[in-house]
């Protein structure tokens, strides 16, 4: 539970919201940062044994995994606890010229040893079931109500002839996920609309050295470095338009953030985007207009910011998120199980296969959360009646 | 509600090529495509392709001379650029090779709609350009050309106008695009009203999120920044994806009454002709905006 990773928020927002649906969420993990004190976080190895001593022990009754290298202790949970995959994905190897093959060997663990033994795979996009190359995954779409509802722009926050039109992205300024990220074509997005348009502003927001934001300032881009994380909504809030140069995204939650903050999110047509973001560009050209003609055109950006905002408030809300996912515990919860009478076969088949801790430059955060039924039955039956008196 | 694509008609393959390809193609396109001078000769210049078809030829080039006239009267410069895609027809040869002032025919085009009518589109200095097919009958309603142009000079919010076009049973053709609310095709395009009965009413106008490329006239600068008619549809959805893309700036899309305005609906092209791969593309690419419309 880090700061900054995307399976963070996800598990902060379930753990919130579940316990209205009858459960309570507990997340193991393999580093916490402290920023998330009111979500109950445990360290826990990708273990089978350690995993299944702490279900015994806190009485848990699914299991549900959102990264590797916990997806891969999976296999040996299997009968002794209900097991979920939830899949945000991993990007296309290709992308990457060091670590291909290790990403792709990960892929097909997946495939061939984790999906096909587990009770349910879950997936946060309809682009994920496709990706991930499992078509029985079921999909349950992430909210956008973590940050907070600042309504609609006023007008005078937007950009007119005397406020120059802002446009920022939020990117991992290293070069180690460039390629994917999108780094490249953000540079060949600032020097295209720059050539045309001299006052727009740009800026980038993320992880990175004075060095890397070196490289940024001599394009004229004012980067924003290692800002805490409350600072990013601000700065989302502050843009006219948000840029995700992406070429992959399982997702893509800063676009959906930026849009529920009230600022229009262009996004290429890769990945996730035709799910999460509402501007979706098909080329360079397209992304360019949009922005050109909005520098223009404040009444426009006005009417897209408010079509953006309003369309990912009424489509993704972690209520809706926590629910399905509750729906599926409760159907997974109860398969007949051999459970506490296998202990000792499992801890004689030892830890995780996956062999790696970290892929990559630690855009695999660690996450593993572990689900129990609330106690109460009558509260359960009460949301049932509820359910149908409506 | 969330999109539920899972739902959707199992021939709308959303995401039908793998992500790096995607990547690829959106990484790799021209950086170039028609960028152009600014145009803002105050006019209108009329697109038509044409395969054979003599009849037709002979109709919309008279219809294009009461047009050009009614233009001129007016002081606005008027012009027909037609794209033959490989006329072997000795009649529309001869028609072709004779047309009038104010006409041009660019020869041995190979069809592709967006693509042609792109090529035609780099020779149009005027600021108003009509995509028209070469059925909808324009001879037997000339009018319509000069209303459909005051309609779209006479705010500047709107971007492109379309016309409501009729079936020669005096049937609804075309009266705007809408997008369908149902599971199985969620977000796609249709005709509403289609093959019913329309009471026209001349000179009355309404706005709509697309119109029909068979009668589509647009600020000629807006069609060049958005990229014009996308190439990579191969047959179907390119004057939506137009419509919207304009949309998706902010602007208004207008359908005018013009009167009788007949389409021969599939002259042009073989009929029963899907293509799915155009409609999954649009699909994708529209189906969550066309929800906030």
């Amino acid at each position: 539970m880090m700061r900054g990773y995307g399976v963070s928020i996800v598990a902060e927002e379930l753990a919130k919201r579940m316990p209205q649906f009858g459960w309570d969420l507990y997340v193991g993990t393999i580093r916490a940062d402290g920023n998330y004190a009111a979500t109950p976080t445990f360290l826990m190895n990708p273990d089978a044994q350690e995993i299944l001593k702490f279900c015994r022990e806190w009485n848990i009754e699914v299991v549900l995994a959102q990264t590797t290298p916990y997806f891969e202790v999976l296999p040996h949970l299997v009968g002794h606890i209900p097991v979920m995959v939830y899949e945000h994905g991993d990007p296309t190897p290709a992308f990457f010229t060091g670590d291909s093959e290790e990403r792709e060997r990960i892929r097909q663990n997946k495939l061939q040893n984790v999906y096909p033994v587990v009770n349910k795979v879950l997936a946060s996009s309809h682009f994920l079931v496709q990706d991930i190359g499992w078509p029985e995954a079921e999909v349950v779409t992430l909210g956008c109500n973590h940050v907070p509802d600042l309504g609609l722009k006023p007008k005078n926050e937007f950009a007119s002839s005397e406020k120059a039109l802002r446009v920022g992205t939020l990117i991992r300024l290293g070069a180690g996920e460039a390629q994917y990220k999108g780094n490249a074509l953000f540079r060949e997005l600032v020097s295209r609309l720059r050539a045309n348009n001299r006052e727009i502003e740009f800026y980038v927001m993320g992880r990175g050295t004075e060095a890397d934001g070196d490289e940024w300032r001599d394009i004229g881009v004012t980067p924003i470095l290692n800002a805490p994380d409350d600072a990013k909504a601000e700065y989302l809030r502050t843009l006219d338009v948000f840029v995700s140069p992406s070429m992959w995204e399982g997702f893509n939650l800063p676009i959906v953030e930026a849009q529920a903050l009230g600022t229009v999110g262009i996004g290429f047509d890769v990945g996730a985007h035709p799910e999460t973001a509402l501007h979706l560009a098909s080329s360079m050209n397209d992304a360019i207009s949009m922005i050109e003609h909005w520098n223009e055109n404040q009444k426009h950006l006005e009417l897209s910011c408010e079509r953006a905002y309003k369309h990912v408030r009424s489509q993704l809300d972690w209520d809706v998120t926590a629910q399905n996912i509750t729906r599926y515990c409760a159907a997974t919860s109860s398969i007949t199980l051999t459970y506490w009478s296998a202990n000792e076969e499992t801890e004689k088949q030892g830890k995780s296969n996956s062999g790696g801790q970290e892929v990559g430059s630690g855009l695999l955060g660690k996450g593993i959360r572990v689900v129990r039924r609330e106690g109460l039955i009558g509260s359960m039956r009460l949301i049932r009646k509820r359910i149908k008196g409506n | 509600m969330t999109r539920d694509f899972s739902k959707l008609d199992p021939k709308f393959q959303i995401y039908n090529s793998t992500n790096f390809e995607r990547a690829t193609y959106v990484a790799t396109l021209p950086s170039t495509s028609y960028t152009r001078e600014p145009i803002d000769t105050a006019g209108l210049s009329i697109v038509i392709l044409n395969l054979n078809k003599p009849n037709l030829v002979r109709g919309f080039i008279d219809g294009f001379l009461k047009v050009r006239k009614a233009f001129l009267g007016s002081g606005i410069p008027c012009e027909l650029f037609i794209g033959d895609t490989g006329s072997t027809n000795s009649e529309t040869l001869q028609l072709l090779a004779n047309a009038s002032e104010g006409i041009s025919v660019e020869y041995e085009m190979k069809y592709q709609f967006s693509r042609c009518n792109n090529e035609l589109f780099q020779k149009v200095h005027t600021n108003a350009v009509l995509f028209l097919n070469n059925d909808v009958l324009i001879n037997d309603n000339p009018e319509s050309i000069k209303m459909a142009y005051d309609l779209l000079c006479r705010n500047e919010n709107t971007a492109a106008v379309s016309a409501v076009l009729h079936f020669e049973n005096g049937t609804l053709q075309h009266g705007g695009i809408d997008f369908l609310h149902i599971p199985s095709h969620e977000g796609f395009c249709y005709h509403p009203g289609a093959q019913q009965k329309w009471d026209s009413q001349p000179g009355n106008s309404f706005s709509m999120a697309a119109g029909t490329g068979a009668f589509l006239m647009v600020r000629s600068e807006l069609f060049a920044n958005v990229g014009g008619f996308d190439e990579v549809y191969e047959a179907e959805c390119q004057d939506v994806d137009l419509c919207l893309k304009l949309k998706r700036l902010g602007y208004d899309i207008q359908i005018g009454d013009f009167g009788r305005l007949v389409h021969l609906e599939n002259a042009t092209r073989p009929t029963g002709e899907e293509n799915w791969k155009d409609r999954s593309l649009y699909m994708r690419r529209w189906s969550g905006f066309v929800s906030t419309l």
